[in-house]
């Protein structure tokens, strides 16, 4: 009772046929018959095009694969923040930062980067005194820190506007993370000689960056929050290696899932890291320029012979990068060449 | 699982078979599918009519088929109990952008299950696939629900 007959077209097999299906659907089932009364009032169904119209192949569509950046120095974006200090309309710049060699922390205020003159940075403020930390992971910088307390935000010196908004490559606050280049190759560390030249102490803040410096800047605004107070937001972040200015940027669905992603029969759970579309293997290819990285190498071939949308937003795939992902997690931030 | 099961399960899909295995152990709220002996990629779906629609207190009966190139095709799911809806026609098709130019291979059965829950809840007579629902709808919404209701009671029961 209160059911439909089952789909028949003359002279076509069902789409369904009844259930339970007489024989294997394996066999029945044949995607591109045309369906008389479905042609007239919804699109017919194609194969291995989402239901759109074919599309001629996307020539820009290749894989690329990345190579890996050593990123010395890193200011965590979700510690930046500002501290009241005891002066109104002052506020102590705060945040986490790790660095696996030496480095030293400046601070600049309404500061203009020149990316033409190796990203060296000029404010009408002088910069508070450069200070360094030993190699560390998790390193506070804040008032406590000795010299710490000078670099501050002053909303009374400064035009909110200027503290609120971006022009002309002019930041309301600019934090830039040095140390000395590791080079790895045997020229670098043969070139002892020119070692002794090698001292962060000896730049000047926010000079022009040289090759041996490997640095990371933090650009960033002053919002006013909800309750009033002032916070700090991270605009951007680029780093700097070998004489190249990189942005960096956050590739979407590259967390790793604790052990409480892994279900009982070993495989991680849906949501977990793995592909979307097989969901066994881990993901580990980034759709560009959405940076959605939802699927393995082997569907995401597959998916660009039928389709250039991505499966997460839809938006056009204009390339595809295959991170290798070492065993053990390394910097969870892709990098792309800035301007 | 008898041998001819095990021996179609084999050829599945391991992504199917996850599907498969979570719709069973963690079914959505209102929502069942359960796939057919005969054939692991056709499944017997029940969605229960939503609460505050014109559905609600029905069970509806649809099948869901996973083509071969599931899951770069969408599912093709069809109502098999009668419903009165601006988007679902007479045979039962389902008039959802998913289902069609929208799919997308992240979507899963679930998600498309709820999404047809969804269409229960919220009719759009302004994309209809039923053009003299739809049209009732538009025309007279208060007596197109009233229809929805009976059609609901009478033949929605389980």
């Amino acid at each position: 009772m209160g059911q439909y007959p089952p789909v028949m077209m003359q002279n076509t097999p069902s789409y369904y046929g009844a259930a339970p299906p007489p024989q294997p659907y394996q066999a029945v089932y044949r995607p591109p018959v045309p369906m008389p009364m479905q042609q007239q009032q919804q699109q017919p169904y194609m194969q291995n095009q989402y239901g759109q119209p074919p599309r001629p192949p996307v020539p820009t569509q290749e894989c690329q694969t990345t190579a890996t950046i050593r990123n010395q120095v890193n200011l965590k974006k979700p510690t930046l923040a500002l501290a009241p200090t005891g002066q109104p309309g002052v506020f102590n710049i705060t945040f986490s930062f790790d660095a696996s060699a030496p480095c030293r922390v400046t601070t600049f205020v309404c500061a203009h980067e020149d990316v033409r003159r190796a990203c060296k940075i000029t404010s009408p403020f002088p910069p508070a005194p450069a200070i360094s930390f030993p190699k560390g992971l998790n390193h506070k910088f804040s008032a406590a820190t000795p010299g710490g307390a000078s670099h501050v935000v002053n909303t009374v010196r400064a035009s909110a506007r200027d503290l609120t908004s971006v022009s002309n490559d002019t930041f309301p606050v600019i934090i830039r993370l040095e140390a000395v280049l590791e080079d790895p190759t045997p020229a670098g560390a043969a070139g002892s000689s020119a070692d002794g030249a090698r001292m962060l102490e000896g730049l000047e803040a926010g000079c022009e960056l040289p090759q041996w410096v490997q640095s990371q800047t933090t650009y960033a605004k002053l919002i006013k929050e909800d309750d009033g107070s002032w916070g700090l937001r991270v605009i951007k972040q680029k780093i700097w290696v070998k004489g190249t200015a990189y942005e960096l940027q956050e590739i979407y669905g590259m967390e790793q899932k604790g052990a409480n992603g892994t279900t009982a029969d070993g495989y991680e759970d849906v949501d977990g890291n793995e592909c979307v579309i097989c969901m066994s293997a881990p993901r580990d290819t980034t759709a560009l320029p959405c940076r959605h990285m939802c699927m393995c190498h082997a569907c995401a071939s597959a998916l660009k012979t039928q389709t250039n949308k991505c499966p997460i937003c839809r938006n056009e795939i204009e390339s595809l990068l295959h991170i290798k992902i070492n065993s053990k997690p390394a910097a969870g931030a892709g990098v792309t060449a800035a301007s | 699982m008898n041998a001819d099961q095990a021996a179609q399960a084999a050829q599945l899909p391991r992504r199917i078979i996850k599907e498969t295995q979570k719709l069973l152990s963690e079914p959505a709220p209102g929502i069942s599918a359960s796939p057919s002996e005969e054939n692991l990629r056709y499944f017997n779906v029940m969605i229960l009519g939503p609460q505050q629609s014109p559905y609600e207190g029905g069970v509806f009966k649809l099948e869901l088929f996973l083509p071969e190139d599931y899951p770069m095709a969408p599912p093709k799911v069809r109502f098999l109990t009668k419903i009165y809806h601006p988007n679902i026609d007479k045979l039962g098709r389902i008039c959802l952008d998913i289902l069609k130019d929208k799919w997308s291979p992240a979507l899963q059965i679930r998600t498309v299950l709820l999404s047809i829950q969804a269409l229960l809840s919220a009719p759009n007579p302004d994309d209809p696939l039923a053009d003299n629902v739809a049209k009732h709808w538009k025309e007279n919404e208060k007596e197109a629900i009233a229809t929805a209701k009976q059609w609901t009671a009478m033949y929605a029961q389980g």
